[in-house]
Protein backbone atom coordinates (compact mmCIF):
# COMPACT_ATOMS: atom_id res chain seq x y z
CA UNK A 1 0.00 0.00 0.00
CA UNK A 2 1.10 3.71 -0.71
CA UNK A 3 0.74 6.65 1.38
CA UNK A 4 -0.86 9.34 0.12
CA UNK A 5 -0.14 11.68 2.19
CA UNK A 6 -1.11 15.45 0.80
CA UNK A 7 -2.38 13.72 -2.29
CA UNK A 8 -5.23 12.63 -0.78
CA UNK A 9 -7.63 15.47 -0.84
CA UNK A 10 -6.39 16.47 -4.68
CA UNK A 11 -6.93 12.82 -5.48
CA UNK A 12 -10.50 12.72 -4.01
CA UNK A 13 -11.40 16.14 -6.11
CA UNK A 14 -9.74 14.85 -9.26
CA UNK A 15 -12.06 11.42 -8.48
CA UNK A 16 -14.98 13.26 -8.20
CA UNK A 17 -14.53 15.57 -11.12
CA UNK A 18 -13.69 12.36 -13.47
CA UNK A 19 -17.28 10.63 -11.97
CA UNK A 20 -19.40 13.81 -13.13
CA UNK A 21 -17.02 13.56 -16.70
CA UNK A 22 -17.91 10.72 -17.26
CA UNK A 23 -21.92 11.18 -15.93
CA UNK A 24 -21.89 13.68 -18.28
CA UNK A 25 -20.93 12.09 -21.30
CA UNK A 26 -23.75 10.05 -21.03
CA UNK A 27 -25.76 12.72 -23.00
CA UNK A 28 -23.96 11.99 -26.03
CA UNK A 29 -24.05 8.42 -26.26
CA UNK A 30 -25.50 6.50 -28.94
CA UNK A 31 -28.87 4.84 -27.13
CA UNK A 32 -27.20 1.65 -27.22
CA UNK A 33 -26.26 -1.11 -25.01
CA UNK A 34 -22.64 -1.06 -25.92
CA UNK A 35 -21.61 2.39 -25.53
CA UNK A 36 -23.41 2.31 -22.73
CA UNK A 37 -21.75 -0.66 -21.17
CA UNK A 38 -18.15 1.21 -21.56
CA UNK A 39 -19.28 4.16 -20.03
CA UNK A 40 -20.47 2.40 -16.66
CA UNK A 41 -17.46 0.27 -16.81
CA UNK A 42 -15.36 4.25 -16.86
CA UNK A 43 -17.95 4.92 -14.21
CA UNK A 44 -16.93 1.60 -12.22
CA UNK A 45 -13.26 1.75 -12.49
CA UNK A 46 -13.12 5.38 -11.21
CA UNK A 47 -15.59 4.29 -8.33
CA UNK A 48 -13.70 1.56 -7.25
CA UNK A 49 -10.44 4.13 -6.55
CA UNK A 50 -13.11 6.01 -4.10
CA UNK A 51 -14.26 2.95 -2.81
CA UNK A 52 -10.42 1.58 -1.75
CA UNK A 53 -9.49 4.83 -0.14
CA UNK A 54 -13.28 5.30 1.66
CA UNK A 55 -13.63 8.16 -0.24
CA UNK A 56 -11.06 10.18 0.98
CA UNK A 57 -11.04 8.44 4.31
CA UNK A 58 -8.62 6.47 3.96
CA UNK A 59 -5.06 7.71 3.19
CA UNK A 60 -3.64 4.68 1.46
CA UNK A 61 -4.01 2.94 -2.15
CA UNK A 62 -2.71 0.30 -3.91
CA UNK A 63 -1.18 1.90 -7.12
CA UNK A 64 -0.91 -1.45 -9.03
CA UNK A 65 -4.39 -2.30 -8.67
CA UNK A 66 -5.92 1.06 -9.59
CA UNK A 67 -2.78 2.10 -12.16
CA UNK A 68 -4.85 3.18 -15.15
CA UNK A 69 -7.47 5.59 -13.30
CA UNK A 70 -4.69 7.04 -11.60
CA UNK A 71 -2.67 7.88 -14.28
CA UNK A 72 -5.55 9.29 -16.05
CA UNK A 73 -7.21 11.23 -13.12
CA UNK A 74 -3.70 12.63 -11.90
CA UNK A 75 -2.80 13.59 -15.31
CA UNK A 76 -6.14 15.21 -16.16
CA UNK A 77 -5.13 17.32 -12.87
CA UNK A 78 -1.70 17.80 -13.45
CA UNK A 79 -2.55 19.64 -17.21
CA UNK A 80 -5.72 21.37 -15.10
CA UNK A 81 -2.98 23.19 -12.62
CA UNK A 82 -0.52 23.85 -15.19
CA UNK A 83 -2.53 25.70 -17.78
CA UNK A 84 -3.87 27.26 -13.83
CA UNK A 85 -0.02 28.27 -13.27
CA UNK A 86 0.12 30.42 -16.60
CA UNK A 87 -2.69 33.23 -15.58
CA UNK A 88 -0.80 35.96 -15.67
CA UNK A 89 -3.14 38.20 -13.91
CA UNK A 90 -2.07 39.90 -10.01
CA UNK A 91 -5.31 39.04 -8.81
CA UNK A 92 -4.80 35.20 -10.07
CA UNK A 93 -1.63 34.97 -7.56
CA UNK A 94 -3.02 33.00 -4.97
CA UNK A 95 -4.50 30.80 -7.52
CA UNK A 96 -0.61 30.05 -9.30
CA UNK A 97 0.48 29.42 -6.07
CA UNK A 98 -2.06 26.73 -5.36
CA UNK A 99 -1.56 25.43 -8.64
CA UNK A 100 1.94 25.18 -7.90
CA UNK A 101 1.73 23.42 -4.62
CA UNK A 102 -0.64 20.96 -5.86
CA UNK A 103 1.20 19.80 -9.07
CA UNK A 104 4.52 19.08 -7.48
CA UNK A 105 2.79 17.14 -4.62
CA UNK A 106 0.92 15.36 -7.72
CA UNK A 107 3.97 15.49 -9.87
CA UNK A 108 5.85 13.70 -6.83
CA UNK A 109 3.62 11.00 -6.23
CA UNK A 110 3.09 10.14 -9.80
CA UNK A 111 7.38 10.12 -10.32
CA UNK A 112 7.37 7.70 -7.30
CA UNK A 113 4.85 5.39 -8.20
CA UNK A 114 6.51 5.03 -11.84
CA UNK A 115 2.83 7.14 -13.30
CA UNK A 116 3.65 8.98 -16.43
CA UNK A 117 4.05 12.45 -15.86
CA UNK A 118 2.06 14.85 -18.76
CA UNK A 119 4.55 17.40 -20.32
CA UNK A 120 3.55 20.96 -19.44
CA UNK A 121 1.47 22.56 -22.14
CA UNK A 122 -0.35 18.59 -23.26
CA UNK B 1 -45.15 -18.59 2.14
CA UNK B 2 -47.76 -20.00 0.05
CA UNK B 3 -48.17 -17.47 -3.10
CA UNK B 4 -52.21 -17.03 -3.57
CA UNK B 5 -53.44 -16.69 -7.02
CA UNK B 6 -53.58 -13.27 -7.29
CA UNK B 7 -50.01 -12.74 -6.42
CA UNK B 8 -47.88 -11.20 -8.75
CA UNK B 9 -45.32 -13.58 -10.45
CA UNK B 10 -41.77 -14.38 -9.26
CA UNK B 11 -40.36 -14.13 -12.75
CA UNK B 12 -42.06 -11.72 -15.62
CA UNK B 13 -40.90 -12.69 -19.09
CA UNK B 14 -41.24 -9.16 -21.45
CA UNK B 15 -42.50 -10.54 -24.71
CA UNK B 16 -39.66 -10.28 -27.95
CA UNK B 17 -41.94 -7.08 -29.20
CA UNK B 18 -41.89 -5.31 -25.94
CA UNK B 19 -37.62 -6.19 -25.83
CA UNK B 20 -36.26 -2.74 -27.71
CA UNK B 21 -39.08 -0.59 -25.67
CA UNK B 22 -37.50 -2.52 -22.45
CA UNK B 23 -34.35 -1.48 -23.57
CA UNK B 24 -34.50 1.81 -24.16
CA UNK B 25 -36.42 2.58 -20.70
CA UNK B 26 -33.75 0.62 -18.90
CA UNK B 27 -30.74 2.45 -20.98
CA UNK B 28 -32.82 5.87 -20.30
CA UNK B 29 -32.97 5.09 -16.29
CA UNK B 30 -28.98 4.49 -16.67
CA UNK B 31 -28.94 8.12 -18.27
CA UNK B 32 -30.97 9.70 -15.75
CA UNK B 33 -29.22 7.90 -13.03
CA UNK B 34 -25.87 9.70 -14.55
CA UNK B 35 -27.46 12.91 -14.10
CA UNK B 36 -28.03 12.19 -10.79
CA UNK B 37 -24.30 11.37 -9.84
CA UNK B 38 -23.60 14.34 -12.02
CA UNK B 39 -25.76 16.73 -9.32
CA UNK B 40 -23.97 15.23 -6.24
CA UNK B 41 -20.87 17.36 -8.02
CA UNK B 42 -18.08 17.33 -4.93
CA UNK B 43 -20.17 16.71 -2.10
CA UNK B 44 -19.23 13.46 -1.07
CA UNK B 45 -22.12 12.59 1.42
CA UNK B 46 -24.46 12.97 -2.00
CA UNK B 47 -23.20 10.39 -4.13
CA UNK B 48 -24.40 6.58 -1.75
CA UNK B 49 -28.27 7.10 -2.98
CA UNK B 50 -27.50 8.32 -6.84
CA UNK B 51 -24.80 5.37 -6.71
CA UNK B 52 -27.49 2.76 -5.27
CA UNK B 53 -29.77 4.00 -7.76
CA UNK B 54 -27.06 3.48 -11.11
CA UNK B 55 -26.49 -0.04 -9.00
CA UNK B 56 -29.89 -0.78 -9.23
CA UNK B 57 -30.68 -0.56 -12.86
CA UNK B 58 -27.20 -1.56 -13.63
CA UNK B 59 -28.17 -5.20 -12.01
CA UNK B 60 -30.89 -5.33 -13.82
CA UNK B 61 -29.27 -4.54 -17.43
CA UNK B 62 -26.91 -7.52 -16.74
CA UNK B 63 -29.55 -9.72 -15.60
CA UNK B 64 -31.50 -9.03 -18.93
CA UNK B 65 -27.74 -9.53 -21.15
CA UNK B 66 -28.14 -5.57 -21.11
CA UNK B 67 -31.90 -5.88 -22.96
CA UNK B 68 -31.35 -8.52 -25.35
CA UNK B 69 -33.92 -10.63 -23.39
CA UNK B 70 -36.64 -10.10 -21.05
CA UNK B 71 -36.46 -12.84 -18.19
CA UNK B 72 -36.76 -10.89 -15.24
CA UNK B 73 -36.79 -11.80 -11.24
CA UNK B 74 -39.09 -9.66 -9.99
CA UNK B 75 -38.41 -10.78 -6.11
CA UNK B 76 -34.62 -8.84 -7.38
CA UNK B 77 -35.47 -6.54 -9.66
CA UNK B 78 -38.50 -5.03 -8.64
CA UNK B 79 -37.65 -1.82 -7.66
CA UNK B 80 -35.19 -0.70 -10.94
CA UNK B 81 -38.03 -2.24 -13.29
CA UNK B 82 -40.50 0.25 -11.55
CA UNK B 83 -38.31 2.98 -11.86
CA UNK B 84 -37.20 2.68 -15.82
CA UNK B 85 -40.74 1.85 -16.66
CA UNK B 86 -42.65 4.65 -14.75
CA UNK B 87 -40.07 6.97 -15.94
CA UNK B 88 -41.19 5.93 -19.42
CA UNK B 89 -44.86 5.76 -18.88
CA UNK B 90 -44.86 9.61 -17.91
CA UNK B 91 -42.61 10.78 -20.92
CA UNK B 92 -44.85 8.79 -23.07
CA UNK B 93 -47.82 10.43 -21.20
CA UNK B 94 -46.12 14.09 -21.91
CA UNK B 95 -44.96 13.24 -25.41
CA UNK B 96 -48.84 12.19 -26.24
CA UNK B 97 -50.18 15.48 -24.79
CA UNK B 98 -48.24 17.81 -26.79
CA UNK B 99 -48.65 15.89 -29.74
CA UNK B 100 -52.88 16.43 -28.87
CA UNK B 101 -51.50 20.14 -28.21
CA UNK B 102 -49.68 20.15 -31.72
CA UNK B 103 -52.22 18.11 -33.58
CA UNK B 104 -49.39 15.81 -34.56
CA UNK B 105 -51.41 12.37 -35.23
CA UNK B 106 -48.13 10.02 -35.76
CA UNK B 107 -46.48 11.26 -32.51
CA UNK B 108 -49.80 10.54 -30.77
CA UNK B 109 -50.56 7.30 -32.18
CA UNK B 110 -46.63 6.30 -31.28
CA UNK B 111 -47.03 7.25 -27.40
CA UNK B 112 -50.26 5.92 -27.29
CA UNK B 113 -48.63 2.67 -28.45
CA UNK B 114 -46.16 2.68 -25.95
CA UNK B 115 -48.30 3.74 -22.91
CA UNK B 116 -50.21 0.62 -23.55
CA UNK B 117 -47.65 -1.62 -24.23
CA UNK B 118 -45.83 -0.16 -20.79
CA UNK B 119 -49.22 -0.40 -18.72
CA UNK B 120 -49.68 -3.71 -19.98
CA UNK B 121 -46.45 -5.47 -19.09
CA UNK B 122 -46.86 -3.42 -16.06
CA UNK B 123 -49.93 -4.69 -14.60
CA UNK B 124 -48.84 -8.33 -15.47
CA UNK B 125 -45.39 -7.99 -13.40
CA UNK B 126 -47.94 -6.57 -10.22
CA UNK B 127 -46.18 -2.89 -10.94
CA UNK B 128 -47.58 0.27 -9.86
CA UNK B 129 -48.91 2.12 -12.28
CA UNK B 130 -48.11 6.48 -11.76
CA UNK B 131 -51.39 8.12 -11.85
CA UNK B 132 -51.61 10.11 -15.14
Amino acid sequence: MTDLGELLETLVQSLLYALMTVAVEFDVLDMEPGPYRVQVEKFEAIRAVLDAIEWGARGEIDVEAHRDVLQQVLADRLIAEHSLMQEQSDTAKDQREHSYACALTIESFMHENGLEIPQAGA
Amino acid sequence: MPTSPTDPPRIIVAPTELLPLLQECLLECVHSAAEGVEQCGFDVEAYPDALARLDLIRALLDATGWGEHGDIDLSVHREALQDALSERLATERDMQASAEQDASEGGRQRASEYIGQLVTFMQEAGLVIPND
